[in-house]
């Protein structure tokens, strides 16, 4: 398994809690770094404000990304990371309790790696977080780090 | 003032019919005077004409009658040639008229000279008188009778010339009457057209530039009024043209405005919306996680009652989701675009019976989709609406061992009315209008599960198609959905 960090993205203490014991319960070992809005993922992303100096050789092995967040949006940090030469080919998974349309196009078009609606069932959250955490951590290669 | 067509029109025919009395009095004046020259000719010298020799020839009578009296030496016979010369002076009356005055009594006075000599001498004569004396009155009788040969033609002379001059006056007058007639007539008439084609010149370009208007305003620009400012008919067509235009421009900016709140007001219904999944499902998220991290944390501690509420709580958030889902997609039908196109609703239905079968591939039903099921709709909307209903069929059916369901149309209303029949549960038809309101079940979830919105959602789209659903059925002997597809392009509900 990839030993890169998960950066969690999310403004809501119970979703966050829970998306940690989802992880935690599916043996995801990795270190979960969390952001509680837009500024704070770009801050980490790009080792500006509260992250500055922070070693950007390291980069997460996968973001996970609400849409609906304080300050900047989910979907305008996308756009940052898809437009900065050392986020493009990070792995993005929009994770939301949107299932509106308009969302969803929105994410895929400015470059989501997938996109995943949180269930109201924890149970059924439990399994797409495991399956997430299979296909992401597991399988999937990411492109070499350019320098 | 102002001067309309009907005014305009009037003017012309007033213009002309002065111009035609003009002309009558012109010529009539003329004519008269032509007439005139007629009658003085007639008057003048018609009866002067054969009158010089017939009073000659009178003369001549008288004399013979008393050359004859003599002769005769009959004393009666000399008084006869007193009605000879009343013959005479008869004559001489009757072309009074004709002949100057002057002359005419300068005539008689001769006349009677001539007479009384001649009378003389013929009584000397027939008394036998001889001698130098009677041979003196009869040179002075003869002198006499000569003087008044004179004054006859002297009076009854007809002058050609004049007359001739009378004539001329007269052929002439009428000439120039009819000159004038002609004239006058043909610059009339000329008038006339000159006015005609000035007003229908007038009349067309204001007409084509009221249809210009009207053209600009038929096509929703209302910027520029109609430039029509003549005080006739067609200027207050403009005037009104101008007016209409002016209340449309209103109720164009008013429906603008309205469109706008609208909008708006869909943009907020669609940030509700928005909220709704987002904000709501959250906290339900937190109940129902934090119920299971219960019972797999702390599960040995609790007993079975607990265990029973963390389910309970568990099945109601999960209802909650789906029925928050529900009112969301719903909503969604709504706000949907709509576009109308051919679509094949037998495909659609056969399409999604094949998904129902998938479902639950142990239940036994026997689906007849009619062929050839065509409408003219929006695709996306009409397959939820064909889900809803079919997956409704479905559902009511799932007790019977063997159900039956159909989908057609029956062509024989206007507009042809599509259906759905089942065998199923049915319904008590006293609440079949409450089928259709969001959230309203006639079973219980123990029964059949399910949210309430889904024939909710099927009577919206009918709706947006301009259509109407009906439903008839009856407890334990099944279901039937009607429902038409016509209706105006804006879907808005009857």
């Amino acid at each position: 398994m990839k030993s890169n960090p998960i950066l969690l993205v999310e403004d809501n203490p119970d979703d966050e809690a829970l998306t940690l014991r989802a992880l935690k319960k599916n043996h995801i070992v990795n270190e979960v770094v969390v952001a509680h809005d837009g500024v704070e993922a770009l801050d980490y992303l790009f080792g500006t404000g509260a992250h500055a100096g922070r070693n950007l050789a390291e980069m997460p092995q996968v973001v996970l990304l609400d849409l609906n967040l304080p300050r900047i949006g989910g979907l305008e940090v996308l756009k940052r990371v898809r437009e900065d030469e050392r986020t493009k080919f990070l792995a993005v998974v929009v994770l939301t309790s949107s299932k509106e349309d308009e969302d969803l196009l929105k994410s895929y078009s400015l470059g989501a790696n997938s996109y995943v609606r949180k269930p109201v069932d924890f149970a059924q959250f439990t399994e797409a977080v495991k399956t997430l955490g299979l296909f992401w951590l597991l399988l999937n290669e990411t492109p070499p780090l350019r320098r | 003032m102002r001067a309309s067509f009907r005014a305009k029109l009037l003017g012309l025919v007033g213009i002309m019919a002065a111009a035609f009395v003009a002309i009558l009095v012109m010529s009539n004046a003329l004519s008269a005077r032509a007439e005139r020259q007629l009658v003085f000719i007639q008057q003048r010298f018609v009866p002067k004409i054969g009158l010089e020799p017939e009073l000659q020839g009178r003369l001549e009578r008288l004399g013979r009658g008393f050359q004859d009296a003599v002769a005769a030496h009959d004393l009666d016979a000399l008084d006869a040639t007193r009605a000879e010369k009343d013959g005479l002076l008869a004559r001489l009356d009757a072309a009074r008229e004709a002949t100057d005055p002057a002359d005419a009594a300068a005539l008689r006075a001769a006349i009677d000279d001539y007479c009384n000599k001649a009378d003389g001498v013929s009584r000397r004569m027939i008394a036998g008188e001889t001698g130098e004396p009677v041979l003196d009155a009869i040179t002075a009788m003869q002198a006499s009778q000569a003087w008044a040969g004179i004054v006859v033609k002297r009076t009854a002379a007809l002058d050609r010339d004049a007359m001739q001059a009378a004539f001329a006056t007269s052929v002439e007058a009428e000439a120039t009457a009819r000159v004038y007639r002609t004239w006058v007539s043909v610059s009339c008439l000329g008038l006339a057209i000159l006015f005609a084609l000035g007003v229908s010149r007038g009349l067309v370009r204001s007409v084509r530039s009221l249809g210009d208007g009207l053209a600009r305003f038929g096509r929703g620009d209302f910027e520029e009024p109609i430039g029509v400012s003549s005080r006739d008919e067609l200027g207050e067509l403009a005037r009104h043209a101008n007016a209409m235009a002016a209340s449309l421009r209103r109720h164009d900016e008013e429906r603008r405005r309205i469109q706008g709140e609208l909008e708006a007001s869909n943009k907020e219904l669609e940030a509700f919306s928005y909220s709704v999944a987002h904000d709501l499902r959250a906290p339900l998220r937190g109940i129902n996680g934090y119920s299971r991290a219960l019972v797999e944390d702390y599960g040995p501690k609790l007993d079975g009652e607990a265990h029973d509420y963390l389910a309970r709580i568990d099945a109601a958030t999960q209802r909650m989701g789906e029925l928050i889902d529900a009112l969301l997609s719903l909503a969604r039908v709504t706000r949907a675009d709509f576009r109308r196109e051919t679509v094949n609703l037998s495909r659609i239905a056969e399409l999604v019976v094949k998904q129902l079968r998938a479902g639950s591939p142990d239940r036994t039903v026997d689906v007849v989709v009619d062929e050839g099921v065509i409408a003219q709709g929006d695709a996306p909307l009409l397959r939820a609406l064909l889900e809803n209903l079919l997956g409704n069929a479905w559902k009511f059916t799932s007790a019977r061992p063997a159900a039956h369901i159909r989908f057609g149309v029956d062509r024989a209303r206007d507009p042809p009315a599509y259906f759905v029949r089942d065998d199923g549960a049915g319904f008590d038809m006293a609440y079949a209008t409450k089928l259709f309101a969001p959230f309203q079940r006639l079973h219980s979830q123990k029964e059949f599960a399910g949210t309430g919105v889904g024939l909710a959602t099927v009577q919206r789209i009918v709706h947006r198609h301009g259509g109407r659903i009906w439903a008839e059925g009856a407890v334990g002997e099944g279901a039937t959905f009607h429902f038409t597809l016509t209706g105006d392009d804006q879907g808005a509900p009857p």
